[in-house]
């Protein structure tokens, strides 16, 4: 018989990874990171020392030595087992911030359409050849413009802008071409004749690399003033 | 001298994946690194006495092999009290 150490450090051994075992499969944990696979596989780790430390405590306490093969096999597949854990906790984590942010911008742009649509005058998102992509209420008021249940906006009048110093009539795509626009007046002429007064800003808006993306137009109707 | 290839892929299994699972809890859970270093240290150390034991002081290095085995099941034990413990601490406002 060997050492009692030895044998001290088996049973030690042995009763340990038998409690980390049963506390990881019964412990209540609430994390997203420790999903019920991660619990299985870290048990199931633990208990690969289980039966190490019972093979070990047969071979030393002089019953068997049988078992004493398959040992080193078992422990073969111990790290492999807890850095699986490991990497599936680091996913779960990177998952976890992902779901966190989505929600918050989700909450964000809920709170900025809020807004947006809060303010009395118009405001239009147009892209580089000058389709509306996003109107508010008061654009659509002002403008009858109307939005279909996708979202995307379509021009519902046919109308015309034009600039009341030249005459010159423009598109949504000169607006665009023109970048920053401050406060300018435009008329907003319908086929039947009908016309608004428009006091109007634009300002170009970029992506995140710098490449340009289109307009955000502003606009209150001054037809009264 | 005797070695067996088993205990040779053991300790190249904890040298290789060892730090790789320290870099991950460092970089969720960099409190609880001390602990899991701690049982990976004494892995390695004996899954070292396994491979050393065949050629040099058997006696000793199986005695330091089943006492690193016992110390590191005692540090899982720890490490599942903690996490159980961090995660169940009722969270601080704000």
């Amino acid at each position: 018989m060997d050492s009692w150490v030895v044998v001290l450090a088996d049973v030690v051994s042995f009763v340990a990874f038998a409690a980390a075992l049963i506390m990881a499969l019964t412990l209540r944990v609430e994390s997203p990171l420790i999903t019920k696979a991660v619990r299985y596989v870290f048990a199931a780790a633990m208990g690969l020392y289980v039966l190490v430390g019972i093979s070990n405590l047969l071979e030393h306490s002089g019953i068997t030595s049988h078992f004493d093969a398959y040992e080193d096999y078992l422990e073969l597949l111990f790290l492999p087992a807890m850095a699986w854990v490991a990497s599936t906790m680091y996913l779960n984590d990177q998952l976890d911030a992902q779901r966190r942010l989505a929600r918050t911008m989700r909450h964000q742009n809920d709170l900025l359409l809020s807004i947006v649509d809060t303010v009395p005058g118009g405001i239009i998102v147009l892209d580089l050849v000058g389709g509306i992509t996003f109107s508010n209420e008061g654009a659509e008021r002002i403008l009858g413009l109307q939005s279909d249940t996708m979202g995307s906006v379509h021009l519902t009048p046919s109308w015309v802008l034009r600039d009341p110093m030249t005459g010159t009539e423009l598109t949504l795509a000169d607006i665009v071409t023109a970048g920053t626009i401050t406060r300018r007046t435009f008329i907003a002429e319908w086929p039947d004749r009908r016309a608004t007064s428009l006091m109007l800003s634009a300002t170009p808006m970029s992506r995140a690399n710098g490449e340009r993306e289109g307009s955000v137009v502003a606009f209150e109707d001054i037809s009264g003033r | 001298m005797e070695f067996q290839a088993s205990e040779i892929a053991d300790l190249i299994m904890v040298l290789v994946l060892g730090p790789i699972i320290l870099i991950i809890v460092r970089r969720i859970a960099p409190s609880l690194l001390g602990v899991v270093g701690l049982c990976i240290a004494l892995m390695a150390s004996g899954y070292l006495a396994t491979v050393l034991e065949g050629v040099l002081l058997p006696d000793f290095f199986d005695v330091v092999e089943h006492v690193s085995y016992a110390l590191v099941g005692i540090g899982f034990v720890w490490l599942v009290l903690i996490v159980a413990k961090r995660l169940n601490e009722p969270k601080a406002a704000g």
